[in-house]
């Protein structure tokens, strides 16, 4: 098993309520994230999975209980929040690239505006992460010019743009063709090897077992069980991880 | 003469050589109607020569042409057209505000503001054109009679007579000092776009008190602050031209001064203004209902503010389905504008209808309509396409 | 069930939410309930004084111009055979809400509340059990296998409505059509419009979308120079030329306005027609078109079975849109000297001196007229448009 040092506490959620209407989405959840960590997400769909790591930038504000990020507590305060949300990247399942903008465009967007890199400055950081994910050469092209996959490459590139702490990926292989999953699980394991700290909803168990420290298994609103992946596979304590777990493997 | 029967039997199996023949038979047959009507054309007077004659009929309004009724009709149908496009290009400037401002309305969280805009949709885009237009016209013949006019502070005097608005007047040297604001209005953009484009290259702005300097705001400072001390510095060149309302010896009330709006120019301007909007209103809201949640939330996500979000991310994905449509909205405002015959404004087609009656030659006349009007279509489509192109060019 | 309790936390949210999320917030509400007040302010001002004699002595002109007195009862069987083709078609194809079909009753009940005279009260009422028996039965038909020979009968009817209407207006030595007016003349303007152009606007659509250079100009050229002018344009003409391009035969050139009119608005719909067609025909996937070919459709087929079945289905909502905009737009009859609804509305303040400056409330009547069928047009378009976008095919 690879030895990774995690660091302090970055992320706490205490009691997080959110509510759709009358629905409850999340009924209370209280969790903790340490630098450096990895951390896989499961749980059925509806469990409330995307909705948790959605209030951790505020795409979704929660209706009671305190998210801290970083030492900044998230609320209505506008300032805060774009300090928060410009230490959080995330990746979309949709990866949500501009589609009237270049694919340098849509990665130097956020530095030059929020930033205020200049523009050179701004290209030099886009072209060495576009080098990163592996697709330099598409750099003048716009996105509905390329594949799925190098979508969501550029997504990531996005995102690490703004040179976060922590990211988010909200089931960033769920739109893919399977030849398609791999090319960005493989930026995704690179990305985990460097020492981000990331939280990410995934179902692809196999990249899971390889690079996560932790799993938080959700359902029904509520975090049911966690634990190290070995943990998991090897002896769940509860009968719906159980059942969840052999119905995906 | 076997061989020649093959010879077609073969030539026809050929799906060209079918087109050919179904389109030579359509052709005949087209040929034939068009044939038909020139017949029965024959016999009408086809030419234009009786516009160079006497007009012989006044104009309420006369825009930037001095026609007296002893012009020819052509002189009558060129003010005709002038008086269209003037409606038009207020009406077209207005109505894109007003659908643009109750669009967003439409979609704005606050639930009063946004019943509002649905309400104004719902009950106006329902209702004719034509009875919106009467109805503008009784509500400005009810407002009081010029000597009881509603005045605002003796800038603004409403009655039946119209709306009498404050206005600039020439002191002299207004022509020049127009032509140097011409020149600082070109220099102020020049401004802008350098500070914008430096502050995209280079990532600095001027601060001025630690406040950052929006290359925009510093182009409308310049302008105002510019227009300001010329305004002393030439000495004054226009002032303010107040609307009089006078009582002469005879017991006639007068009015003068001012910009006059007819109660028959307001009352087609809001008509077309009012309900192209319900239109425009619909066509902005769905354009920006279409784009998907996730572009907002992605702009978020990466520490995007929400000016930042809606400048660079929302509105230029908007526009490109918004430009479509709303040319569209353009030519029907242009076209219905014919409209204001009903409350005699004296448009391009009131006009016609007058020289049609009077001179019983209505085919040339309406081929006249027909091409003046193909003509403002064209242009105004060429005017958008050009703002078209230049919001869809990938990339901008 | 339980009566609901109301939850004060949540109606304080909600109206935080809505009215003071922000100082945005505060200030449009405070400027909304500034435009809502001004407007109810000015409403009630306006209907505390208004007076409707205007309306109600002439509420026979509004409806039916001046169609003799003793014609009026021809009026009410097209009413009848309207109202029963509409309530069975939505029992047939519809699923509405009891709430949509209290909407419905009442944007019938409106109109004719404003128009009520006691000897017509029978009418009224019959019209309301007529729509209600013919909704019913074809509801219970619907459950039956009889319900696709109802349809069918149902599609034949609404084409077959003009004819059948004209026969009821002109059967037994009917009114001349100059008589025709009111609101009556508008409907009849507005069905015989699309009905008519219908079929033009589909050639001209399947013309303008083919290959063939010939026959894609002239399409295009009729297409746009339709669309080029307005229609009050078009409309003088018909005053003006069209008697003396029309043949001499069968006194065709010497038609009544009304026919004048109609021959034109019929020319105009078909152009509009055929482009929204054409939106339709752009909508098919090519797959479709492969698909025929793949089956050895000829030409004629492949439009007829394959493609304009799909095309139309898809644009029935844009051309009950266009429905909605002729309707609207035959008020500009007024440029031929017809007194439609409109014209009778703006006529009759004139007529009687003690009539005089009530004009508002004629024209608030004639609006609220056009609104009513406007509004319920435009709901059945937008609700046929939600079923296609689930519906099966």
């Amino acid at each position: 098993m690879k030895k990774k040092k995690i660091g302090k506490e970055i992320i706490s959620a205490e009691n997080v309520v959110k509510k759709f209407g009358d629905f409850e989405a999340l009924k209370g959840v209280t969790a903790k994230i340490f630098e450096k960590e990895v951390v896989v997400v499961l749980g059925p769909s509806g469990s409330g999975k995307s909705t948790f790591i959605r209030t951790i930038n505020r795409l979704e504000p929660h209706n009671s209980g305190k998210i801290v990020v970083d030492g900044v507590e998230i609320n209505d305060d506008v300032k805060n929040l774009q300090k928060v949300r410009s230490n959080v990247g995330m990746v979309f399942q949709q990866f949500n690239l501009f589609p009237h903008l270049s694919v340098l465009r849509n990665v130097t967007l956020a530095p030059q505006k929020v930033k205020g890199l200049s523009r050179t400055e701004a290209n030099d950081v886009a072209m060495a992460l576009l080098e990163r994910v592996g697709i330099p050469e598409q750099a003048e092209k716009f996105p509905s010019q390329l594949s799925g996959g190098q979508q969501q490459r550029v997504a990531i590139a996005r995102a690490l743009a703004m040179q976060p702490k922590i990211m988010l990926f909200d089931e960033p292989t769920s739109a893919l063709d399977p030849e398609m999953i791999k090319e960005v699980l493989e930026v995704m394991t690179e990305l985990a090897e460097s020492g981000m700290t990331m939280i990410c909803v995934t179902h692809e168990m196999g990249f899971a077992k390889s690079v996560a420290d932790r799993f938080l298994f959700f359902d029904e609103g509520l975090i049911v069980e966690e634990g190290t992946p070995e943990h998991f596979f090897k002896n769940p304590k509860e009968e719906r991880t159980k059942l969840f777990l052999s119905q995906i493997l | 003469m076997k061989s020649f029967v093959d010879s077609v039997a073969q030539w026809s199996r050929f799906q060209r050589n079918r087109n050919i023949v179904i389109q030579a038979v359509f052709l005949f047959f087209v040929t034939l109607l068009g044939v038909y009507f020139f017949v029965r054309a024959s016999g009408l007077e086809l030419s234009l020569s009786h516009f160079s004659s006497r007009a012989g009929f006044g104009l309420s309004h006369t825009f930037l042409v001095d026609y007296t009724s002893n012009d020819s009709r052509w002189v009558a149908y060129f003010t005709g057209v002038v008086n269209t496009i003037r409606v038009c290009l207020v009406a077209i400037f207005l109505t894109t505000l007003l659908g643009t401002v109750m669009g967003v309305a439409r979609l704005s969280k606050n639930f009063l503001t946004s019943k509002i805009a649905w309400t104004y949709v719902e009950v106006l885009r329902n209702t004719p054109l034509l009875i919106q237009i009467i109805f503008w016209q009784i509500v400005f013949l009810q407002l009081p009679q010029i000597s009881e006019a509603i005045t605002f502070g003796d800038t603004t005097a409403i009655s039946n007579r119209g709306i009498l608005l404050p206005w600039i007047s020439d002191n002299g040297n207004a022509q020049v000092w127009f032509i140097f604001l011409g020149i600082v209005a070109a220099g102020s953009l020049y401004l802008s776009y350098f500070l914008n484009k430096r502050e995209d290259v280079s990532g600095k702005s001027f601060s001025i008190f630690g406040n950052r300097l929006n290359g925009n705001l510093a182009g409308i400072s310049l302008f105002v602050i510019v227009t300001i001390v010329t305004y002393f510095a030439f000495g004054r060149p226009v002032s303010m031209d107040i609307p009089e309302i006078t009582q002469n010896n005879k017991g006639t009330w007068m009015q003068s001064g001012g910009f006059d709006l007819s109660p028959e120019f307001a009352a087609i301007l809001f008509a077309l203004v009012i309900y192209t909007g319900t239109f425009i209103t619909e066509i902005v809201r769905g354009s920006i209902q279409s784009l998907s949640k996730g572009q907002t939330e992605a702009a978020q996500a990466i520490g995007l503010s929400k000016y930042q979000a809606m400048t660079l991310v929302i509105l230029p994905q908007a526009l490109r389905s918004i430009i479509p449509p709303l040319t569209n909205q353009f030519l029907n405002l242009t076209k219905n504008s014919s409209l204001a015959v009903v409350i005699a404004y004296p448009d391009l087609f009131m006009v016609s209808r007058t020289i049609m009656n009077n001179s019983g030659h209505a085919l040339p006349v309406f081929f006249l309509i027909l091409l003046t009007y193909l003509f403002l279509s064209l242009c105004i489509s060429l005017v958008m396409n050009l703002i078209n192109r230049r919001v869809t060019r990938i990339g901008a | 069930m339980t009566t609901p309790r109301i939850n004060f936390k949540e109606i304080k949210d909600w109206t935080i939410d809505n009215f003071f999320g922000s100082k945005l917030g505060i200030l449009l509400t405070l400027f909304s309930a500034l435009v809502i007040t001004y407007f109810v302010l000015s409403m009630i001002s306006f209907l505390s004084s208004a007076e409707w004699e205007v309306v109600t002595t002439n509420r026979r002109l509004l409806l039916l111009g001046r169609l003799p007195e003793e014609d009026t009862w021809r009026a009410w069987p097209i009413l009848w055979l309207f109202c029963s083709i509409f309530c069975s078609s939505i029992g047939a194809w519809g699923n509405p809400k009891k709430r949509e079909l209290l909407l419905l009753l009442l944007a019938f009940l409106m109109p004719a509340a404003i128009f009520f005279t006691l000897p017509y009260i029978v009418h009224i009422f019959a019209t309301v059990l007529i729509g209600s028996v013919a909704y019913i039965s074809s509801k219970i038909i619907r459950r039956t296998s009889y319900i696709e020979i109802l349809k069918k009968a149902l599609v034949s009817l609404w084409i077959l409505i003009i004819p059948l209407s004209f026969t009821i207006l002109i059967v037994g030595g009917g009114p001349q059509s100059n008589l025709w007016g009111g609101f009556l003349l508008n409907i009849l303007l507005a069905s015989v419009a699309v009905v008519a152009g219908f079929p033009l606007g589909i050639l001209m659509a399947v013309g303008r979308a083919t290959k063939l250079p010939v026959i894609k100009t002239v399409c295009t050229v009729y297409i746009e120079t339709v669309r080029g002018a307005p229609l009050v344009g078009w409309l003088l003409l018909a005053w003006f030329v069209l008697p003396k391009f029309l043949p001499d035969l069968f006194g065709l050139n010497d038609l009544s306005v009304v026919i004048r009119a109609m021959i034109v608005l019929s020319f105009f719909a078909s152009a509009y027609i055929a482009e929204v067609i054409r939106g339709g025909l752009q909508s098919i996937s090519k797959g479709q078109l492969e698909a025929a070919d793949a089956l050895n459709l000829g030409y004629i087929d492949r439009m007829r079975i394959i493609v304009l079945p799909q095309a139309i289905r898809v644009v029935i909502p844009a051309i009950v849109s266009q429905f909605i905009g002729l309707f609207k737009d035959t008020s500009l009859v007024f440029i031929l000297a017809l007194t439609d609804l409109l014209q009778v509305g703006r006529i009759i303040p004139e007529q009687d001196p003690k009539f005089f400056g009530k004009q508002l409330e004629a024209l608030l009547v004639v609006a609220s007229l056009f609104w009513v069928v406007s509004v319920v047009l435009s709901n059945l378009s937008s609700k046929i448009e939600k079923n296609l976008g689930i519906g099966t095919r």
